[in-house]
């Protein structure tokens, strides 16, 4: 879509879409790390009914009920917050011009969340559901931040030009793209069962490589993914260090030491056969990364203040 | 059903404390990232938020390779790993009933709870059910097909407020289904008569669910009412 800023003036209101925005992206953030906690302590099917909870709207008090009520009680909350951008947005006119597409993206994105939520229960928790759950959530987490992101560029109201900054755009688009597939993998080796595929590290059962067949070749498969990954993320980061927005230079500083953490933990979750809380924040980083190179992308793709020293 | 012996809660605290710290500093940076406070990163910014992450990860490794050194840690609730998919018919029960606890913690405990007590009356109590007890043919159908067409058989007593079991037939295969059963059977339906070895003791006879036994179950499906 192409930017329509309008002459420089600040868009009346876009302070407060962004800020309501940048909240509900931040609680689709935790969602998805409770998400990764329902899943990981097999408590998907802890309420076997939809949308009530053991047909009641409070459920019995038990741990994983508790969790995946809790996972459909923020659900809830996150909808909320959702609409209120969308009727904010479509109640002005110069906001619904501006970030109409972007709303109704992300109007599209959360009902078909809200459905597959329903499927994963109904369906009772077969893989391609809860993975395309996961791999939707993440999708709608981008539209979210790009609706925070393009708010408060309304709000500053200075259109600028537009850089040709061309480098760092493809290896952000594309470290952007590569970080998405690595966590939808990463969900197919936790809802294919394969985290214990191979238990040691960094061989499968003393082989660096074994046959990529069935489980070993889907958790081997996310391993080869991570080294390459981690690669494409070092050199992007070091191609976007000197980029003119401070915050794609702030993320390039940073994901270096997010990937390192998120190895560490990926290891240790293999070593200690996937302890829940290691499992959780093994997600949590990866949709970090995934969501830093969102806000990465976004800003280099930005049109740039005009009075902005390079 | 006993735990395997775990590592000292002390370790297992900060190894969980570390994780939670690591997951606050990522919702912080995101919500940097977000631009929450007003204003561009100021210099330094990426310098400190390394110092955090490199803090961060080791305050994590140190709890967490004590953790890995005590080698107690009961794997996951998760289901990873499946060593039920590797039993047999000849299987030892034990080891059958022993791989089927970790599978009936990630398919049947959410609702019949890790200790079988069950959350009555919507998910019946697996300590002393007439189902453990009884014939294997009868436990296994109730496991495939869940209790929705029940209320067609004749003589079934409908409990109030008693909710729908829901059918495995599709989501387990015969090997995890008879380790669960089998599990089951040993631990819940007979209370204090565990069999103390493998063998083939009367009890053993009397629990051991063995896959082909669930896959002449599953042939045998639901007889019509």
């Amino acid at each position: 879509m192409t930017p329509r800023l309008e002459g420089g003036i600040p868009v009346p209101g876009a302070v407060s879409v962004a800020r309501l925005a940048r909240g509900t992206a931040l609680a689709a953030f935790g969602l998805i790390v409770l998400g990764a906690i329902v899943r990981a302590t097999g408590s998907g099917l802890a309420c076997p009914d939809w949308p009530l909870c053991h047909g009641r709207v409070i459920p019995p008090l038990q741990t994983q009920v508790l969790l995946e009520w809790g996972h459909r009680f923020v659900a809830l909350l996150v909808s909320l917050g959702t609409l209120a951008v969308a009727g904010f947005v479509f109640a002005r006119a110069p906001l619904r011009r501006a970030l109409g597409g972007l709303v109704a993206i992300a109007l599209v994105l959360l009902a078909m969340q809200i459905v597959l939520g329903a499927l994963t229960v109904w369906k009772l928790l077969q893989f391609g559901v809860v993975t395309w759950h996961l791999g939707n959530a993440l999708l709608f987490l981008a539209a979210l931040i790009a609706i925070a992101e393009r708010a408060a560029q309304l709000a500053e109201g200075d259109p600028g030009e537009s850089s040709a900054d061309w480098g760092p755009r493809i290896g952000l688009v594309a470290a952007t793209l590569a970080t998405l597939l690595q966590v939808l993998l990463g969900g197919l080796v936790s809802t294919q069962h394969a985290g214990l595929a191979c238990p040691d590290f960094p061989g499968c059962h003393g082989m660096l490589v074994p046959p990529l067949e069935g489980l070993v070749g889907l958790q081997m498969i996310h391993r080869y993914g991570a080294w390459l990954l981690t690669a494409l993320l070092v050199g992007v980061a070091f191609g976007a260090q000197d980029a003119h927005d401070p915050r794609v230079r702030a993320a390039a500083a940073v994901l270096p030491a997010l990937v390192g953490l998120q190895i560490i933990l990926g290891v240790f979750n293999v070593l200690l056969a996937i302890p829940v809380w290691i499992t959780a924040a093994h997600l949590a980083t990866g949709t970090l990364l995934y969501a830093l190179l969102v806000v990465a992308t976004l800003r280099a793709f930005a049109p740039r203040p005009s009075g902005e020293a390079t | 059903m006993s735990p395997a012996p775990g590592p000292p809660p002390a370790v297992l605290f900060a190894a969980q404390f570390a994780i939670a710290l690591i997951l606050g500093f990522e919702a912080w940076l995101l919500a940097r990232f977000l631009g929450w406070r007003a204003g561009e990163a100021r210099p330094g910014f990426a310098r400190r938020t390394w110092g955090l992450a490199l803090g961060l990860a080791v305050l994590f490794a140190v709890p967490v390779a004590l953790l890995a050194r005590s080698g107690a840690l009961a794997p996951g609730v998760s289901g990873a790993g499946m060593p039920w998919e590797r039993v047999t018919d000849d299987t030892p029960i034990m080891a059958s009933a022993h791989a089927g606890e970790r599978a009936y913690l990630n398919r049947c405990a959410p609702c019949h709870l890790p200790d079988g007590r069950g959350l009555p009356p919507a998910y019946p109590p697996l300590i002393q059910s007439v189902v453990l007890a009884g014939p294997i043919a009868a436990h296994a159908r109730v496991a495939l097909h869940g209790t929705a067409g029940l209320h067609a058989d004749p003589g079934h007593v409908h409990m109030p407020g008693r909710s729908v079991m829901p059918a495995f037939e599709g989501a387990c295969s015969d090997a995890e289904l008879a380790a669960i059963l089998t599990y089951e059977r040993v631990t819940f339906a007979a209370q204090g008569r565990v069999p103390a070895a493998d063998g083939g003791d009367a009890d053993s006879l009397r629990h051991h669910v063995r896959p082909s036994d669930v896959a002449a179950a599953r042939v045998a499906g639901r007889p019509a009412p």
